[in-house]
């Protein structure tokens, strides 16, 4: 089994954070996340500054982008690291409650990696967060220069 | 003819001096001389000469008399008589009249014109000028001489001449077009300030009003003094400069447009060829004006629409706004109640007793409920925003995977399937896709409590161009007084326990086909199963 990396997890709402945590938590998945409660603290993150500031260890492996939060939304988030060298090629997955039209196109425009609409139904909304973290940290393949880049840092 | 030659010698002129016994020798002999000097002269400029000598009646013809009507020498009778043989019997009694007149001293000189027989037959005009040369002591007359000159050509031509200005003439009197000639009048610096009519024909009355004896030698300015100053400028400008123009302009005073074509017939003058174009003008102003209130009403036409426009793109952007917020905020509060009831569940769910374990069923069931509600809203609201992309759409085929589709995990009765052939039509195909899943997924619902559900799918003929699809079940039915409800937001025709749904179904399936021009009914009765139709606009066909 390979090493897992982290999962930076952006998300403003308690409530679907303890669900999602719940059902990563089955395959061990809750213990690489990393939660932030708002697209500036992603940001933050991601570029080591603000509260941030001196973080040591590798950029995530997987970035899990709600849509509505307060200051920086999801959608700039998405914009800032697919237009960012060294960011670009983190996959970047959208998991959200809507299945608005302008959010799915706008996020393919920006080179989003997946778009996921939280399930109301509990049990589906499980088993797509599993779906999501499996396939991104298990069965992906990252691209070689992200791997390059790991094996240096 | 039988005339006896004429004698040259018996010439009066010739002669004649040697009847005056009265006077001396010597005077005598110059005035024979004179006289032939005279002849001569005659004779080279080309008038045959004649001398009547009245009392006789006898007539000399000189040699060029005789050759210019065409007679050889000797071929005429030297008598009066034989002269009058040969002028025009229709104009024998005017010569004679005016013979007789100079005669009696009432002319100076005798001078007539008349047709003359020439030697073949035919008659040339003749001018004859003469004079009577002397009266005997009672103040008889004596004899006469005379010239002739054949003026056959001139005449002809002053006759063509005449036909020629009659021809003019009428055409100046009938033509279409009114004429008019003019003088120019220049002021002190020698500009154009007013013109005299000189002449103008018929239709001038008639497109003018203005009758000729008004205007003729007067002024424009006396005639209208309300003239435009610019025709006087205008034609005034065509007089003196001798350059023709065209106008088309309108006449105040006469309250008419007409078209002129001014050319000069001579420096000062100018004359107008012109025709009223009033009606034409008109037409044209008036259909200046129509276009006019046209584009200004179709401008007003487009600001509304503009408007009524942004209303409404204003609120579809409030409903956009509102439909994107239920799906963000909405969806979440449900989700965590299905969520949380299932953690509750895992967590405490031993430690409760049934009535417990029913309530927090009752809890998961109503989240749901109300999360398929929202969802079904919003795809509501969608399909009555998305964008059409219409395609021909092989409905044979997309049926059959619909069908797939709706029997996938689908518990009930056995399903016959009658899936007639199936046409091809112009729609978008995954607004239609999600038509076809309503209508299929209602068919099978409905047949579920049947032993047997019996689903038929198939074209109904149409006689308006349109393809009619019909879906057809075995199953409950519907009452037929509430039709009008199955097609509406929400409506149900049965309850909840019966049979699960929000009522949105129909009503997207109605909203979509009326998006693609087309439209839907029901048949059906309770107990006897229902039959959905839809119709859709047709593909056009290969080849046609």
């Amino acid at each position: 089994m390979k090493e897992l990396g982290t999962i930076l997890y952006a998300e403003d709402d308690e409530r679907d954070i303890e669900l999602t945590m719940e059902a990563l938590d089955e395959h061990n998945l809750a213990n690489s996340m990393k939660v932030v409660r708002d697209g500036e603290e992603a940001l933050d993150y991601l570029y080591c500054r603000g509260s941030y500031e001196g973080r040591v260890g590798e950029d995530p492996m997987l970035v899990l982008l709600d849509i509505k939060m307060p200051k920086v939304d999801g959608m700039q988030v998405l914009r800032r690291i697919k237009s960012d060298a060294r960011l670009k090629t983190i996959p970047v997955v959208v998991l959200t409650s809507s299945s608005e039209e302008r959010d799915l196109a706008e996020s393919y425009q920006l080179g989003v990696n997946a778009y996921v609409v939280k399930p109301v139904d509990f049990e589906n909304f499980v088993k797509a967060v599993k779906e999501i973290g499996l396939f991104w940290m298990l069965l992906n393949e990252p691209p070689r220069q992200y791997r390059r880049q790991e094996a240096s840092s | 003819m039988g005339r006896k030659p004429v004698r040259a010698s018996r010439s009066a002129i010739a002669t004649g001096p040697r009847k005056r016994t009265g006077e001396p020798p010597e005077c005598v002999q110059a005035l024979a001389e004179s006289e032939d000097r005279l002849r001569l002269v005659l004779e080279i400029a080309g008038d045959g000469i004649w001398e009547w000598n009245i009392v006789t009646g006898e007539v000399w013809l000189s040699p060029r008399w005789l050759e210019t009507w065409g007679y050889p020498p000797g071929d005429v009778e030297p008598t009066i008589d034989s002269w009058r043989d040969l002028v025009h019997p229709d104009d024998l009694p005017r010569v004679v009249g005016s013979l007789e007149r100079h005669i009696a001293g009432g002319t100076p000189l005798y001078e007539e014109e008349y047709r003359l027989r020439t030697r073949s037959g035919t008659y040339r005009w003749n001018r004859s000028r003469g004079r009577l040369l002397g009266r005997d002591a009672r103040g008889r007359p004596q004899r006469m001489v005379g010239i002739d000159a054949d003026i056959t050509v001139r005449k002809e031509w002053d006759e063509a001449s005449a036909r020629g200005a009659q021809i003019y003439q009428q055409l100046f009197d009938h033509m279409n077009e009114g004429f008019g000639l003019h003088e120019v009048i220049c002021d002190d610096q020698g500009r154009p300030c007013d013109y005299r009519f000189l002449d103008v024909n018929g239709k001038f009355e008639e497109l003018t009003g203005l009758k000729a004896d008004d205007v003729l030698g007067r002024t424009v300015r006396e005639v209208l003094p309300g003239i435009d100053s610019y025709w006087i400028e205008e034609l005034g400008q065509v007089a003196l400069t001798g350059r023709p123009a065209r106008l088309e302009e309108y006449s105040t005073p006469l309250g008419r447009y007409y078209r002129v074509s001014a050319f000069c017939p001579m420096k000062g003058r100018f004359a107008c060829v012109f025709t009223d174009v009033t009606d034409h003008k008109r037409l044209v102003e008036s259909l200046r004006e129509s276009q006019a209130r046209f584009l200004a009403l179709n401008a007003e036409l487009e600001h509304q629409v503009m408007q009524r426009t942004d209303a409404l793109n204003l609120a579809n952007q409030e409903l956009e706004a509102f439909s994107y917020s239920v799906s963000h905020d909405l969806r979440a509060p449900v989700r965590h109640l299905t969520g949380f009831v299932k953690l509750l569940e895992r967590h405490a769910g031993a430690a409760l007793d049934d009535k417990g374990r029913r309530y927090l069923g009752i809890i998961a069931d109503s989240a749901r409920r109300m999360g398929r509600l929202i969802d079904d809203l919003l795809e509501f609201s969608q399909t009555g925003r998305a964008e059409l992309h219409t395609t021909t759409v092989d409905l044979q085929s997309l049926v059959d995977d619909v069908r797939l589709e709706c029997l996938d995990g689908l518990e009930g009765p056995p399903v016959v399937w009658k899936v007639s052939p199936l046409p091809q039509v112009r729609a978008d195909r995954s607004l239609l896709r999600q038509a076809l899943v309503n209508l299929v997924s209602n068919a099978l619902k409905f047949t579920r409590t049947r032993e047997r559900a019996v689903i038929e799918i198939g074209e109904a003929p149409s006689d308006d161009g349109t393809a009619v699809i019909f879906v057809r079940d075995n199953g409950v039915g519907f009452d037929a007084r509430y039709v009008e409800k199955l097609f509406g937001v929400f409506q149900r025709l049965h309850s909840s326990e019966e049979f699960e749904g929000t009522g949105i179904g129909l009503a997207n399936v109605k909203r979509i086909v009326e998006r693609h021009g087309g439209r839907v009914w029901a048949e059906g009765a309770v107990g006897r199963g229902a039959t959905l139709y839809v119709a859709l606009p047709k593909a056009e066909e290969r080849g046609s």
